[in-house]
């Protein structure tokens, strides 16, 4: 490792006020960003806040709102994996979990069907509703989706530093 | 079938490789900003991350480029 490598791993070395850090990456995950405004370090926070809540947003958006659902049924060849990872963003993603929720338990969706899971179906004569998304959609499903699954992922490497703090380079051990 | 007059079958405005360069953008600060606590840090480390993903996605770009010129 070169001498301006160890010198910039040196300077990584801080003293970090974790502050209670189980706390600090629940509010991290619930809303990007939050773990780090508690925690004291503002500047982190609000990059985390508009990098993944601003690709959440935009896949939202460019998605017309329909990419952000959770379905999980084998039976009917139904299964939304991608949730999973959109999941990572916390709250904004809890109305597609409350909405799959109530699919489950073939109860009507709330809030005019907004992040419900569309109705599958086999039947030719019946419109599929996945299947009239990914036609009106086209290519902005699947741009949603991206932006969307990524915001979640990017967001666990946020939770991961509130709790841990920033991941350092180690400094090479002297050899004896 | 919702026949939604505002939303065409060709839902994307522009190329679908330019809706990449916000995600690269986000990716790359998000990455620097897991490894720093300093504004230069995380810029620094961003711009790293950003060189490295451009080269990669160039050579495999290249590789395919060359694939596709030889079949």
């Amino acid at each position: 490792m070169s001498e301006a490598r160890v010198a910039e791993a040196e300077e990584n070395v801080l003293e970090i006020d974790l502050r209670r850090p189980g706390i600090a990456a629940l509010c991290a995950w619930l809303v990007p960003g939050a773990g780090h405004i508690y925690q004291g370090r503002i500047v982190k926070g609000l990059l985390f806040a508009v990098c993944i809540l601003g690709t959440y947003g935009a896949g939202f958006v460019i998605g017309k709102e329909k990419v952000v659902y959770a379905a999980w049924e084998p039976a009917k060849d139904h299964r939304r994996w991608q949730f999973m990872c959109q999941l990572g963003v916390g709250l904004a993603a809890f109305p597609a979990a409350i909405q799959g929720m109530r699919y489950r338990q073939d109860k009507p969706p709330l809030w005019n069907g907004f992040m419900a899971p569309p109705e599958p179906t086999h039947d030719l004569n019946t419109s599929d509703a996945l299947s009239d998304w990914n036609l009106r959609l086209n290519s902005a499903f699947e741009m949603g989706t991206l932006y969307t699954v990524l915001a979640g992922l990017l967001n666990i490497l946020a939770i991961y530093d509130a709790f841990y703090g920033p991941m350092v380079e180690t400094l090479p051990q002297p050899r004896e | 079938m919702n026949n939604d007059p505002l939303i065409s079958p060709q839902a994307l405005p522009f190329n679908e490789l330019w809706y990449l360069l916000p995600l690269f953008i986000a990716i790359c600060l998000v990455f620097g900003a897991t490894r720093h606590e300093n504004w230069s840090g995380i810029l620094f480390h961003a711009l790293q991350n950003a060189r490295w993903i451009a080269l990669f996605v160039l050579v495999v770009f290249g590789i395919l480029y060359a694939v596709s010129w030889a079949v």
